[in-house]
């Protein structure tokens, strides 16, 4: 029987069905994880998160939750997280980008290239605890800076400049910078000798070369690249609670989040799943924004006729 | 009147010489081929032309200009590069008329320009296009209209063809002759393919590791190779050691078999390379000839418009180009034939 139909879809072109079965073939078993894991770990989430920001405790529609963000308090964490991110990611973006510039095209020695990079790999992932305790050791009130100004009599006050909106702008630029780095070094490594040399040839200077071919050709990246170092800074939690500990219970909207949730203080995780809410549709403009922008700026990539 | 001078050029990086005693004299409106394997320094010479190396030593004069301290960005040279030099992020139109812009040419000039160098290239029809959605070819020609489009007094090619298909590579060869002539450009094309330099060069600069070999029209090289490197890079030529035999008769021996060359043998050799075009021997036809050895037929090779006959004499390989003919009669692999030549046919290195 199994001969028979062989050969009756053997002459002439695969059916429907055949063409349907090959194409659920086997190349895409390898992604049902993949996608099981998106349906489990963020639609489901985000789901719930939305439907609990738009119901109170005891189930009904309500945008009492949503009306809570216009708190002055919520305002001003949101201030604070957006400007802090904002600045952070464009400080990390300048900085980093001018060291893995310096490290690709800056014709240094190879050895330092491969442990900036190496440093880069840790440092992207240094946060939390480890990383505020590491500023506090040296910037603190007797951190490492005044330990070593001691003998001049001048003393840094951390409190104005280390714990509060500044500190954390510093703080994070220190894993801002190696995530920039990681990024934009195979971004610039891209780039051809013979761009640069051909636009030598042609009569360009430096400056031209960098403003008409480099530049534009890594738009795409820089762009992507400050949009992720933004979410980055938004997101961040742990960093920002360590450094501020009790004074900054309010400072930023990721703890002003976490504090709806805590059973030993006066939370309202109605009011936390709208904060979380809002924090999703922050990130979903910062990704829709990005994704607008890259395209202008890789137009040349697709097709047009 | 020469045009380009570069005078005992040398370029070293760190301890290798990568060239050296370099001089060459190029006339205004010239093809010049730089001909050799890969690594002899063809590029290099090419990229200190165009200012992208600074030489060891020695001068490049331009018009009778000294260039040589000059930067890249001021020379007003043309540079085609192998491939992949395409601003990707720019039109045809853009790539054309990069080299106008940023010297600041006003717009109508360059459009004019772009609409010139379009036409020159016959791709008026992709001025909008972007880079990736050409073929190899067409973005090369793209790249020599970009060169061309600054108006340059020299035009370098550094293997501009060789990523291409053979097909592509021969129609646009030829083209790049067309347009070098129409324009009346100075130009120096580097290639290894020896087919490529033949069929288009005035002149053509043989290398061989960092070191002009051979400098000459391509006939001249072709049929009287200087060196043994010269002989047996160009063409298909079989090179073989022989005993000299007769210093002042030019008689050698071969594998055992003496034969007679029309040169002069150096008084001090005992053996000697020769070297003899295997179209200049004929196989079975032994009438007045000075020259008939007898040799095996190891194999047989058609190339289309040739048949190759591989034979052997006792330890070395003799090829023997016959034109296809369809009449002919070949003989088979294994029989013993005779191989003739005229004495100067066989030239001795
Ligand atoms: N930037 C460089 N640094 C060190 N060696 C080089 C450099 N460029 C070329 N060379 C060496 O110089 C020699 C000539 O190279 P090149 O001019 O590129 O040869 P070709 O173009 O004939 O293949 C080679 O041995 C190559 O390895
Ligand atoms: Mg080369």
């Amino acid at each position: 029987m199994a001969s028979v139909t062989t050969t009756a879809t053997t002459t002439g072109s695969p059916t429907p069905w055949v063409r349907l079965r090959s194409r659920l073939s086997f190349d895409w078993v390898g992604l049902v994880p993949f996608f099981a894991f998106v349906a489990v770990f963020l639609i489901f989430p985000a789901l719930s998160i939305v439907v609990r920001a738009l119901t109170d405790s005891a189930g009904n529609l309500t945008l009492a939750n949503i009306a809570g963000l216009t708190n002055p308090v919520i305002t001003l964490a949101y201030q604070n997280s957006l400007l802090v991110s904002l600045i952070t990611a464009v400080s990390g973006s300048v900085l980093g980008g001018l060291l893995a510039w310096a490290i690709t095209l800056g014709g240094l020695p190879g050895w330092i290239r491969s442990a900036v990079l190496s440093f880069s790999g840790v440092g992207a992932n240094f946060a939390g605890v480890p990383l505020v305790f590491a500023f506090v050791a040296l910037l603190g009130r007797i951190g490492l800076l005044n330990q070593l100004l001691k003998p001049t009599g001048v003393s840094i006050d951390p409190q104005t400049f280390l714990y509060g909106f500044w500190g954390l702008c510093i703080v994070y630029t220190y894993f801002q910078v190696p995530l920039m780095v990681l990024i934009m070094v195979p971004a610039l490594e891209g780039l051809r000798k013979e761009w640069r040399e051909a636009a030598e040839n042609l009569g360009a200077t430096q400056t031209q070369y960098w403003r008409y071919v480099a530049f534009p050709i890594l738009m795409p990246a820089i762009l992507g690249s400050a949009a992720l170092l933004f979410a980055n800074a938004f997101s961040t939690y742990v960093t920002a609670t360590a450094l501020l500990g009790a004074i900054g219970q309010t400072f930023a909207v990721t703890i002003v989040v976490a504090n709806q949730f805590r059973t030993d203080t006066f939370g309202d995780p109605g009011l936390g799943f709208a904060l979380a809410f809002s924090m999703m549709v922050v990130i979903g403009l910062t990704i829709a924004l990005y994704t607008w922008s890259r395209r202008r700026a890789e137009r040349w990539t697709r097709k047009v006729e | 009147m020469t045009f380009l001078e570069l005078s005992s050029l040398r370029k070293e990086f760190g301890a290798a010489v990568a060239v050296q005693d370099f001089n060459l004299q190029v006339e205004k409106g010239e093809f010049v081929s730089f001909l050799g394997p890969s690594g002899c320094g063809k590029t290099t010479v090419l990229r200190m032309i165009a200012g992208f190396e600074k030489p060891t030593r020695g001068r490049i004069i331009i018009d009778g200009k000294d260039v040589t301290a000059l930067n890249a960005n001021k020379r007003n040279i043309g540079m085609v590069f192998q491939q992949y030099a395409l601003f990707p992020n720019m039109t045809v139109a853009d790539n054309i008329q990069f080299g106008l812009k940023v010297a600041g040419a006003d717009g109508g000039l360059r459009q004019k320009r772009i609409k010139d160098m379009l036409g020159i290239i016959h791709m008026e029809q992709f001025a909008n296009r972007y880079p990736h959605q050409l073929s190899g070819g067409q973005q090369q020609r793209v790249a020599l209209a970009r060169a061309l489009a600054i108006q340059p007094q020299v035009l370098l090619l550094d293997e501009p063809l060789s990523a291409l298909d053979a097909k592509i590579r021969v129609n646009l060869r030829q083209e790049i002759r067309s347009i070098q002539r129409q324009l009346g450009i100075t130009t120096i094309f580097v290639t290894h393919d020896q087919e490529e330099a033949l069929s288009i060069s005035d002149r053509i600069v043989v290398m061989n590791q960092g070191v002009i070999d051979q400098l000459g029209t391509p006939l001249d090289i072709y049929n009287r190779p200087q060196t043994s490197f010269v002989a047996s890079f160009i063409g298909s030529l079989n090179v073989l050691q022989a005993q000299v035999v007769d210093r002042s008769a030019g008689r050698i021996r071969i594998d055992g078999q003496e034969l007679t060359t029309g040169e002069r043998i150096g008084s001090e050799a005992d053996t000697v390379t020769v070297a003899i075009r295997p179209e200049a021997v004929s196989l079975n036809h032994a009438n007045g000839h000075p020259n008939s050895i007898s040799a095996a037929v190891d194999d047989i090779y058609f190339l289309g418009s040739v048949v190759r006959v591989r034979t052997k004499l006792k330890d070395q390989f003799l090829n023997v180009d016959m034109f296809n003919n369809p009449s002919m009669a070949l003989p088979a692999r294994g029989e013993q034939v005779l191989l003739s030549f005229a004495a100067s046919a066989a030239k001795v290195l």
